[in-house]
């Protein structure tokens, strides 16, 4: 880990997209309104696991990566496996929107290297859409609200995580994950993130005025963001200047330093849906690239990404 | 994830809690409730908590918290904040929505910018998600040394009403922190780790706002007292049969599976949810004298109260090199679990 920007190999894990849903990118309303996030995950873990020929039990570990749960506690993951049928074993919840998925791939891996699990599955949710509930059809007026507010989009992926041994139909690709992973934070929380408490601190964190004022809206002050992130990439994870193609999940556009391309920016795609970007961009992903880089940015700021490389059938 | 595992050891514990002490007499001013049914219901006398009353959140809050246990567990452990890679945190009340309150704390501590960070929302089992969390990062070589942090700042979400008095009187803030590595002896550290989990009952124990499945996830409505969805709910009755259940049998299994005797075990390490429970526990394994309680001070600190527990047992002398420790959990979700360690 010491040694991240000089050393590259891979993990004997590979990572099997499974199914996404979502629509619309940034001009779009979200499609889910009546919805909810656990019922959102359980429709694409149910459509993956047909994809994959395996059942709920042949899982044994779940990974929700998730900002917009059911309840505030407990979150999401018990919901999901209380939809899917699954009884008796783990579920973990991570709460870390863009980057959620490579904190999961991290995870998995290990388990999975070290024997403690054969399969994890990796569902990232979000309904940030709903940060936003009571403005449907009332763009916010005030920044940085209101940026935050454009790009929040709703969306949901999965995939899982298990041995290079594991067979799958040729039609399914696999990626082998690469270790050691990349990781950069800086602590800054003021320009993006949500102060929205936790519902356990509102009576003293926030008041009544605040919230008829907006005060618990998701805020976002892209410029200053952006100007976060170059400084925060300094030594630059090097193995992304070395991937046929990166992925990138950031609530601004041109996270990535410059020259590294060809990147594909999935807010364009989709906005920014957190924790089911990156793994919408997976599963959608159909070209043929031997290698792709994968980079979540989250408030914080926080930078992830790994490098997938394409095992074959 | 029920298998063998030795390796990744314990290298140093910390722990926190705010100065301030919240009697039972002082939550009767609030609602109406008594000293003595208090503790016949919970066993617990106080909690230390970062709000003053009704007044105002004096803190500290949950990252400074945070701050202090890490800071006694690297100083346990003789180690400096840049020789770890990743800090698990484990936390439902972190101090701000996103991005939660880890990269706030690596800030102050010092950690490294690449430190790999955690986000875990496990409740009353988080401590044992996270440390599966770790164990996974150490046995496959992505980390050296793992920072776990248990953090609650429970205090300024509690109802001090009548409406609330249920759960109000339970809950405590504080923070518990255990500095994970490689073990320096042959079979000493993490020799095993189950979780499991049920979300057939996610909605007995909990708080329901804010609610994503809503088109508006928190309204002024969710704090009224009589639809107060914004504060803990707790079906007290099934958690008590539950738990009185899981627990036990968690510690004979994590025993069994070692190939150990219950009679091995020098100290149980329990999530401290209610001294009723624990000390049901104690009855089911016949070793109350070995059941680690400390509710009747701190009350239920959720995922802070196994390394809050663990950091005052070891330095109350309860555990020394070579003996066997068993941590269980069960909680919302719900979620139970049992680690074994060969201290």
């Amino acid at each position: 880990m010491h040694e991240r920007e000089s050393q590259q190999f891979f993990t004997n894990c590979v990572v099997v997209p499974g199914v996404a849903v979502g629509e619309g990118a940034l001009a779009a309303p979200s499609p889910f309104v009546a919805t909810t996030p656990s019922e959102l995950a359980a429709e694409v873990v149910t459509k993956s696991m047909h994809r994959w020929s395996l059942v709920p039990n042949d899982i044994d570990l779940l990974i929700s990566c998730t900002n917009t749960t059911d309840f505030n506690n407990p979150g999401l993951v018990s919901c999901l496996l209380h939809r899917i049928g699954r009884v008796g074993i783990p579920g973990l919840e991570l709460k870390h929107l863009a980057t959620g998925p490579i904190h999961a791939f991290a995870i998995a891996a290990g388990m999975v290297e070290a024997g403690r699990a054969e399969r994890v599955l990796i569902v990232g949710t979000e309904l940030l859409s709903r940060y936003f509930g009571d403005r449907v059809g009332a763009p916010c007026a005030e920044e940085p609200a209101r940026s935050a507010q454009k790009i929040f989009r709703d969306g949901a992926g999965t995939c899982l995580v298990t041995s290079a041994k594991q067979s799958f139909t040729k039609d399914i690709p696999r990626y082998q994950v690469s270790s050691p992973r990349f990781w950069r934070g800086s602590g800054r929380t003021e320009h993006f993130g949500s102060f929205l408490p936790q519902a356990n601190r509102f009576p003293l964190r926030l008041t009544a005025a605040d919230l008829a004022a907006g005060r618990h809206y998701p805020h976002l002050d892209s410029q200053a963001f952006a100007a976060d992130l170059e400084q925060m990439w300094g030594a630059a994870d090097i193995a992304l200047d070395r991937v046929d193609q990166r992925l990138v999940m950031a609530p601004v556009f041109g996270a990535l330093p410059q020259g590294t391309t060809p990147t594909l920016e999935l807010l364009a795609e989709y906005g920014y849906c957190g924790a089911a970007g990156l793994l919408r961009g997976l599963c959608g992903y159909t070209d043929a690239a031997s290698t792709l880089g994968l980079v979540g940015v989250s408030p914080g700021p926080s930078i992830a990404s790994v490098v997938l490389r394409r095992a074959s059938a | 994830m029920n298998t063998l595992l030795s390796g990744v050891a314990v290298l140093g514990t910390g722990h926190a809690v705010p100065e301030r002490v919240v009697t039972n007499a002082d939550l009767a001013t609030y609602m109406d409730t008594s000293d003595e049914w208090i503790q016949q219901r919970s066993g617990i006398k106080t909690r230390h908590w970062c709000r003053d009353g009704m007044r105002e959140f004096v803190g500290p809050g949950n990252a400074s918290l945070a701050e202090k246990a890490l800071r006694m567990a690297l100083n346990a452990a003789a180690l400096a904040p840049s020789v770890v890679d990743a800090l698990v945190y484990v936390t439902i009340s972190p101090d701000i929505d996103i991005p939660g309150s880890a990269l706030t704390v690596a800030t102050q501590l010092g950690f490294r910018s690449d430190l790999a960070h955690f986000e875990v929302r496990n409740h009353c089992s988080g401590f044992l998600y996270g440390l599966a969390i770790a164990r996974s990062l150490l046995e496959s070589g992505q980390a050296r040394h793992v920072a776990v942090v248990g953090v609650e700042v429970q205090s300024s979400g509690m109802l001090l009403s009548d409406a609330g008095r249920g759960t109000a009187v339970l809950f405590g803030d504080g923070a518990g922190a255990v500095i994970l590595g490689p073990s320096s002896a042959e079979g000493r550290g993490i020799r095993q780790l189950i979780i499991e989990s049920n979300g057939e009952f996610a909605e007995r124990l909990g708080v329901a706002c804010p609610s994503f499945a809503r088109p508006i996830p928190l309204t002024p409505s969710d704090f009224d007292e009589a639809t107060p969805n914004a504060f803990p709910r707790m079906d007290g009755s099934l958690i008590f049969k539950m738990a009185s259940t899981a627990m036990p049998e968690m510690v004979r299994r994590v025993v069994a599976a070692e190939g150990i005797a219950l009679t091995d075990l020098a100290l149980i390490v329990p999530h401290q949810a209610n001294q009723r429970i624990l000390d049901m526990l104690g009855r089911a394994l016949n070793a109350p004298e070995k059941v680690f309680s400390n509710i009747a001070e701190y009350g239920n600190t959720t995922g802070a109260s196994i390394p809050l527990a663990l950091s005052e047992a070891v330095r109350a002398g309860r555990i020394n090199p070579g003996d066997w420790v068993a941590f269980v959990s069960f909680g919302a979700g719900f979620s139970w679990g049992a680690a074994l360690i060969r201290w």
